[in-house]
């Protein structure tokens, strides 16, 4: 016996079968416009139709955000949604969450298009997260298959050069690609200072598993930065946008971790050169000062300057003694004064940290070259003076030292 | 004479320096001596710390040939000598 069913049991049983197929959840759908009625609530509807046929639609206003065009009656468009039944009214409609002017493309491109907006959304394409690519990598790992003309470009281009070469083999296309990249990128984690990403040129599809949100999210993920070498010049995906550095063929990526080895000579002489240089002038200034201590040994200034202090060292003294109580501080700060200026006037001070003096019949020598093979000379050091005869100029140090 | 810059540590892990590492250590030490602020034996220390770090680089750059290596599988024969 047949049941009889009341209408809202009905539209109950006919929404449920709806509402449960996959295949009419977040669907795209496409076609013209007609009877587009903003409502003053914000949500809009309208009907979407072809010659043959038409289907109401609602887009609440929850989701007119991402609206970037009015919508009018006659436009081609593209809509984005859910299958509902409304039961109220026993109608069938397209609950839309996205709608775009239809430019023609087919839905991969439509999927890529809001994937891209999602990444970009999420930050993943941000400036800021681009990390510098190292210039002297020890080690640079490669993604690719290791039977294609991408891996043999690479490694040509790279040729010598000091840092060790660590492929980690990815399957590039087809159903497992995504998997498989992802996989070689975590492989190389700890190993590669930079890692190129990437295979040669081939179809829309080839290209389609760097295009992958899976491999969007390995590379944004990879410590070592990474370098997208995706086909060819004009070929961009979503893991060029995600990359540090997006090279537009296998060989540049190659070109852009090579270390630049005849610069880094050219950075090394430079260095060399510039340590000589300091070097040379600190030991200058060093021999200068010996210039200033050799003038305060020539005997007769040297007296000059204690005798004169030792007179203001005498005076202070006689003042001290005849002098009432309320200078007597003043009187011996000034005594320490003079004595702390003899003091530091002194070569002894010199000594005491640990420089000797080679003094010679004529005088202070101050060059090597200024004492003969085989002359008697004299070292002074803090606590006494050595008599010394040179043996001769050794020839494996510079003058100086 | 206390040693107060780390010249006598870092002698020991020279040879496992990259070339990334040695060229910043020589950097340093480049501005060190610049800055003039060490004591003679100091520089001295540096300047043949910083002597031998260049021999090494340089002597890296001039035995680099290329070092293939791959993670899974086998290298292919084409790219493998």
């Amino acid at each position: 016996m047949n049941r009889i069913f009341n209408v809202s049991e009905l539209n109950s049983r006919i929404r449920e079968r709806l509402t449960t197929d996959h295949r009419l959840c977040d669907l795209w759908a496409r076609g013209e416009l007609s009877n587009v009625v903003n409502h003053r609530s914000g949500h809009r509807y309208f009907t979407l139709k072809d010659g043959d046929a038409q289907i109401s639609c609602v887009l609440f206003r929850g989701n007119c955000g991402g609206l970037d065009f009015e919508l009018e009656n006659g436009q081609n468009v593209l809509v984005f949604g859910d299958v509902e039944f409304y039961r109220p009214r026993g109608q069938v409609q397209i609950i839309v969450k996205v709608a775009r002017r239809d430019s023609g493309l087919g839905e991969k491109h439509l999927e890529l298009e809001m994937l891209k907006e999602r990444l970009a959304a999420e930050g993943l394409f941000d400036a800021e997260r681009k990390r510098p690519i190292p210039a002297y990598p020890a080690c640079i790992g490669v993604v690719t298959s290791a039977d294609g003309a991408a891996l043999r470009d690479v490694l040509r281009v790279i040729g010598s050069c000091p840092a060790r070469i660590v492929i980690s083999p990815a399957q590039v296309q087809g159903e497992a690609a995504p998997a498989s990249i992802a996989s070689a990128i975590s492989a190389l984690q700890g190993t590669a200072d930079v890692i190129i990403v990437g295979r040669g040129g081939g179809s829309a599809e080839d290209l389609s598993p760097f295009n992958s949100e899976q491999v969007a999210r390995a590379i944004s993920q990879s410590t070592p930065p990474i370098i997208s070498a995706v086909g060819h010049e004009t070929d961009v995906t979503i893991a060029d946008f995600v990359a540090d550095l997006r090279a537009p063929t296998p060989s540049a990526a190659a070109e852009m971790v090579r270390p630049d080895v005849e610069g880094l000579r050219e950075n090394l002489g430079g260095i060399e050169a510039r340590m000589v240089r300091s070097l040379s002038v600190s030991l200058e200034r060093r021999r200068e000062r010996f210039v200033d201590l050799e003038r305060l040994l020539s005997g007769r200034r040297m007296r000059g300057i204690v005798s004169e202090k030792r007179q203001n060292v005498d005076r202070a003294l006689d003042r001290l003694a005849s002098a009432e109580d309320r200078l007597v501080d003043q009187l011996a700060g000034r005594l320490d004064l003079a004595a702390g200026k003899l003091d530091s006037l002194s070569p002894l001070s010199t000594l005491r940290r640990g420089y000797c003096i080679a003094l010679s019949d004529r005088g202070l020598a101050r060059r090597a070259s200024d004492l003969a093979s085989g002359e008697l000379f004299e070292l002074v050091f803090v606590d006494g003076r050595l008599l010394c005869r040179s043996v001769g100029e050794r020839a494996d140090r510079c003058n100086g030292f | 004479m206390a040693d107060s810059k780390d010249a006598g540590s870092k002698d020991e892990r020279s040879d496992d320096l990259s070339l990334e590492g040695s060229l910043e250590e020589l950097e340093g030490i480049v501005r060190q001596l610049e800055e003039g602020d060490l004591t003679l034996e100091e520089s001295l220390k540096a300047f043949e710390r910083g002597v031998s770090l260049v021999r090494r680089c340089n002597a890296l750059l001039d035995g680099a040939e290329q070092k293939i290596e791959i993670l899974t599988g086998e290298l292919p024969e084409d790219l493998s000598r």
